[in-house]
């Protein structure tokens, strides 16, 4: 059975409950939100999620968020770049930083969790020192663009942060998914040393995970600064750990072997994108209710991530000890 | 085994070495209200409850496991313990023994989760970690929740022979652990599952009770922190009590010189690794320095840490 079945599953039932208790659940305008609203979280999940197959972990990525929406609104406020040049900066500025935790993984052989949270403090720290408060982007064009919605038939229309999720999505499901690349994410977290004897440039694929990374990191900084029309060093904190989390939901696999953090090598990017939608599903679930307090979402989203751990435990049956034991 | 806290020691020592060089009245105390004041009295204080996660942290670092929950149990166990306080049913003994019983049930929670169920730990933990905050925050109706309790305002800010008793507590409980896991066979056996668990099973360890014990006893020590966050201030903040602290309490250890690969452990270096963390944010606070360049020393001292831990192995196995 395919990991990522018992996230679709998930979706659909949660959907259904919530077209039962609320008439207008299933309406469009829901959907789309959906999208847009997790957009932030739903592209940063597919960097993680690489990461992780490869058996490797990136906390750094909610740090480096905020300091792309503050680099971001810095270039389009003081500097006056227009936003067609600062966005690639932006990106670039992101693969740049993710590419230089992963130089120092591979080069000194520490663990990823170590060097990815001193990432963690330093993006946040440089963030703060850029931008104590939060700065508000006043620039015409990137208002136009952050606003510019894609009108859909019958009247509806997806906002600039759903487009560019969807976008990510469709385009990581036709041309990333089953790419040499994911393929050597595979080998390098299943098993690094068959990996390396088999001729899989173990190194160079460590080095181009960590660069995605930090590219959908700042990707999803350029989103938060596009909803919230502003950048801010205090963003987007404990967006590394809610993307871990829709991973696992999503049916990613961490940790084969022995140690803390090793190991990996099973799930996809697709399965993520699940748990994305899932943890917002639920998210909006409690928003209707309208009388529950927001600790309800967090005690849900564990509760969910538990039932999950349980699912995938029970398809994975006899034949392969289950999560990555 | 006495060198692996050496590097944690020395750094700590470095660290107040320079920071007494350095910063002007860092050295100075004064004494009032029967209690040592000063930047050291200060560290020793406000790094107990961070010190006590390290603590709890250890075996299950050396075991091959981590606790990511840490953080969101220590909100959990302070926000039950003031809910208890505030609505003056119960006094400080009985607050006590909740924030403790709640540390422990989850860290039993993520124990039975890692050995019976067979969840990956950093998976297991990350379950608590999401759900404890929302607990937290549920329990104590979302704000900030005060409360009046004399013992628990001793306990949290009181003094004992002129020292703050929340730090001298912390330090009495890890000489008590340490000398529990070097006493007896239990150090020898959280080392050998965590070098090697099969073989650890193999020759007849009982390698899951020895794990169940170890979350336990991080959740306790959870608990613990918790308790001492809470008497310190007179208050439980369910969203922001503990947040991050897990990662911080890693890193101590890391610092301490337990491997994060397993299998190698001291519980003295956890401490020091702790109060080294503290005396970074305590010496900020005295140059008045902001979070930002604060932030960036800390990624500058994990970097280190890191790299000296991967060097001093490289010595100690090419010396042995």
């Amino acid at each position: 059975m395919k990991r990522s079945a018992p996230g679709a599953i998930a979706l659909v039932l949660l959907v259904l409950a919530g077209a039962c208790l609320h008439g207008n659940f299933l309406s469009p305008r829901v959907g789309l939100d959906l999208l847009s609203d997790n957009a932030v979280l739903g592209v940063a999940v597919l960097g993680t999620t690489c990461v992780l197959v490869a058996g490797g972990l990136d906390l750094s990525i909610g740090s480096l968020a905020a300091l792309a929406s503050v680099v971001l609104a810095r270039l389009l406020g003081d500097a006056g770049v227009s936003p067609a040049v600062a966005i690639p900066i932006v990106l670039a500025m992101g693969a740049l930083l993710g590419l230089l935790q992963g130089a120092v993984v591979v080069a000194f052989g520490l663990q990823p969790f170590l060097v990815t949270l001193a990432g963690m403090f330093l993006f946040r720290g440089v963030a703060l020192s850029l931008a104590q408060e939060s700065i508000p982007i006043r620039d015409p064009r990137w208002t136009g663009l952050a606003t510019a919605s894609l009108p859909l038939p019958g009247g509806h229309a997806l906002r600039a942060g759903g487009v560019v999720f969807a976008a990510v999505f469709v385009l990581w499901a036709l041309f990333g998914a089953r790419s040499r690349f994911v393929a050597r994410l595979h080998a390098v977290g299943g098993d690094e040393r068959s990996a390396l004897l088999l001729g899989v440039p173990v190194r160079t694929t460590k080095l181009a995970v960590h660069a995605l990374s930090g590219a959908t990191a700042a990707l999803a900084g350029v989103l938060f600064a596009a909803a919230s029309s502003s950048g801010s060093s205090i963003a987007c904190s404990g967006l590394e750990l809610d993307a871990i989390a829709a991973a696992v939901v999503g049916g990613v696999a961490l940790g084969a072997g022995g140690g803390t953090f090793r190991g990996g090598g099973r799930g996809g990017a697709a399965g993520a994108f699940l748990g994305v939608l899932v943890f917002g599903v639920i998210a909006d679930l409690i928003l209707f209710q309208g009388t529950l307090s927001a600790g309800w979402t967090r005690v849900a989203m564990g509760g969910m991530l538990l039932l999950f751990l349980a699912l995938h435990r029970a398809l994975a049956g006899v034949g392969s000890p289950a999560i990555g034991r | 085994m006495k060198s692996r806290a050496l590097p944690a020691a020395l750094s700590l020592a470095l660290l107040l070495a320079v920071a007494a060089v350095f910063v002007p009245h860092f050295l100075e105390f004064d004494v009032h209200g029967g209690r040592l004041h000063g930047a050291l009295a200060d560290i020793l204080q406000r790094g107990a409850p961070l010190a006590l996660l390290a603590l709890g942290l250890t075996p299950v670092i050396a075991t091959g496991g981590v606790d990511l929950s840490v953080g969101s149990v220590m909100a959990l166990a302070s926000s039950c313990a003031a809910v208890a306080v505030a609505r003056g049913e119960s006094g400080a003994a009985a607050a006590a023994g909740i924030a403790l019983g709640v540390g422990l049930a989850a860290g039993l929670a993520n124990g039975l989760l890692v050995t019976r169920a067979s969840i990956q730990p950093i998976v297991a933990t990350l379950v608590l970690l999401t759900a404890g905050r929302g607990l937290a925050v549920l329990v104590s109706g979302g704000g900030i929740l005060a409360f009046e309790s004399e013992g628990l305002e001793e306990l949290g800010r009181g003094a004992f022979a002129g020292f703050p008793s929340a730090g001298l507590l912390a330090l009495a409980i890890t000489i008590a652990t340490a000398a529990l896991v070097r006493g007896t066979t239990l150090g020898l056996h959280i080392e050998a599952i965590g070098d090697n668990e099969r073989a650890a099973r193999l020759s007849g360890l009982r390698v899951d009770r020895v794990r169940l014990a170890a979350y336990a006893f991080s959740g306790l020590c959870a608990g613990a922190a918790g308790l001492l966050v809470a008497a310190d201030v007179g208050a439980a903040d369910a969203s922001h009590v503990g947040l991050y602290q897990e990662l911080d309490a890693i890193l101590a250890v890391v610092i301490g010189g337990t491997s994060l690969a397993g299998g190698r452990t001291s519980l003295a270096g956890s401490w020091c690794g702790a109060l080294a963390i503290q005396a970074l944010s305590t010496i900020f606070l005295f140059l008045g320095l902001g979070t930002p360049i604060a932030l960036c020393v800390k990624a500058a001292a994990v970097l280190a840490a890191v790299a000296g831990a991967k060097l001093w192995t490289r010595r100690a196995e090419a010396t042995a």
